[in-house]
């Protein structure tokens, strides 16, 4: 197994010059040659377009709920995004950290670093939402239902993750610790997932994936979920690259750092 | 304009629309006219979330972006003082 993860310092005339370009090379993650802090500009618009069209279905479009909760239930289509996103970033940490624990590579380690920390960021927004609504529709902000529960426990998982990373003493033990963490925290994701199922309480049942009981939507609804759904996906895309071109640059100063020290 | 300024303007007048179709379309979906809800009153609760969370998603792309220059920048005044280091050692030899 290789762990390769902290750039070397590379020796030579043309050192610097080659850290510069860690974080602008073609075969890095961040992509070729784009220094700016712009990024994809294709990407930007996209996302800024299905924002827009997004709140205007949220508001305008589809019908509010009349049986329980009226116009709160709108934060539904918010709070199931930012959960299914913080899975599939928690997923691409569990894929990325295999492939370093097994093949090893800087770009393996800088995926899972990025990912874990834009998963972090759409949890946290994922629990704020959930208490935000709950306090009106179930009277408290908080309460120790099994979702709830092992969301919060998820949640803390990956900011132990970051803060492993951010202690470690070296940036190689970083990388080898936080891969074997965030290959064995990804086990709460289907437990999350499933709670609802397996431990019936006060929280609402799955209304998308496989063990969703059909029809428990309404068309409207179910439209602007999945376009939701594809746009918080897209921003989550976008957060992720800017992420990783971000992790290359700190990378290519500590390789810089290192080398004049050494010299 | 500068590239950056253009970024952060874009982001902010972006950032700005979004809040104003959020609680625009808020009003609305709850305002008069609408059939009397359960749920009456739990408007700020609706707008906090998507305040909140938009301005989160904002200042975290703003902080990304911000870093990023810094990072950029330090690594070419780096690469210029290992560059100078080595005009001198080669002065010397």
């Amino acid at each position: 197994m290789r762990h390769d993860a902290p750039a070397a310092p590379k020796a030579g005339r043309q050192a610097p010059r080659a850290a510069l370009a860690a974080s602008r090379a073609p075969g890095s993650w961040g992509g070729a040659g784009r220094g700016d802090a712009v990024g994809p500009h294709g990407l930007i618009l996209v996302v800024s377009t299905l924002v827009t069209a997004d709140l205007a279905l949220i508001f305008l479009w589809v019908p509010t709920e009349t049986l329980a909760m009226g116009v709160v239930q709108r934060i539904f289509y918010f709070h199931v995004p930012l959960a299914w996103v913080g899975f599939l970033a928690f997923g691409v940490v569990f894929v990325a950290s295999i492939l370093f624990l097994w093949r090893g590579g800087r770009r393996w380690d800088a995926l899972a670093h990025a990912s874990a920390e834009v998963g972090v960021v759409f949890t946290t927004l994922m629990l704020f939402s959930g208490s935000t609504w709950a306090k009106p529709v179930w009277g408290v902000w908080w309460t120790w239902d099994p979702r709830l529960t092992t969301s919060l426990i998820l949640w803390l998982l990956y900011v132990a993750y970051l803060m492993v990373r951010a202690y470690a003493p070296t940036p190689a033990q970083a990388a080898r610790y936080a891969a074997v963490l965030g290959t064995i925290s990804f086990i709460d994701v289907p437990i999350v997932y499933f709670s609802v199922v397996w431990w019936r309480n006060i929280h609402p049942e799955i209304i998308v994936g496989p063990t969703a009981q059909p029809g428990s939507l309404e068309p409207e609804m179910l439209v602007t979920l999945l376009f939701s759904l594809l746009t918080f996906t897209l921003l989550f895309a976008y957060l992720l690259w800017e992420r990783v071109r971000l992790r290359e640059a700190e990378d290519a100063v500590r390789s810089l750092r290192g080398l004049e020290r050494s010299e | 304009m500068p590239k950056r300024l253009g970024l952060r303007t874009g982001l902010a007048v972006f950032g700005g629309w979004l809040l104003w179709l959020a609680g625009a379309g808020a009003v609305l979906a709850s305002g008069p006219g609408q059939v009397q809800l359960p749920g009456e009153g739990t408007l700020p609760y609706l707008f906090a979330v998507y305040t909140v969370t938009w301005l989160a998603f904002f200042a975290y792309a703003l902080s990304m972006s911000r870093r990023q220059r810094e990072l950029l920048r330090e690594i070419e005044e780096l690469q210029r003082e290992l560059e100078e280091k080595r005009g001198g050692q080669q002065g010397h030899t």
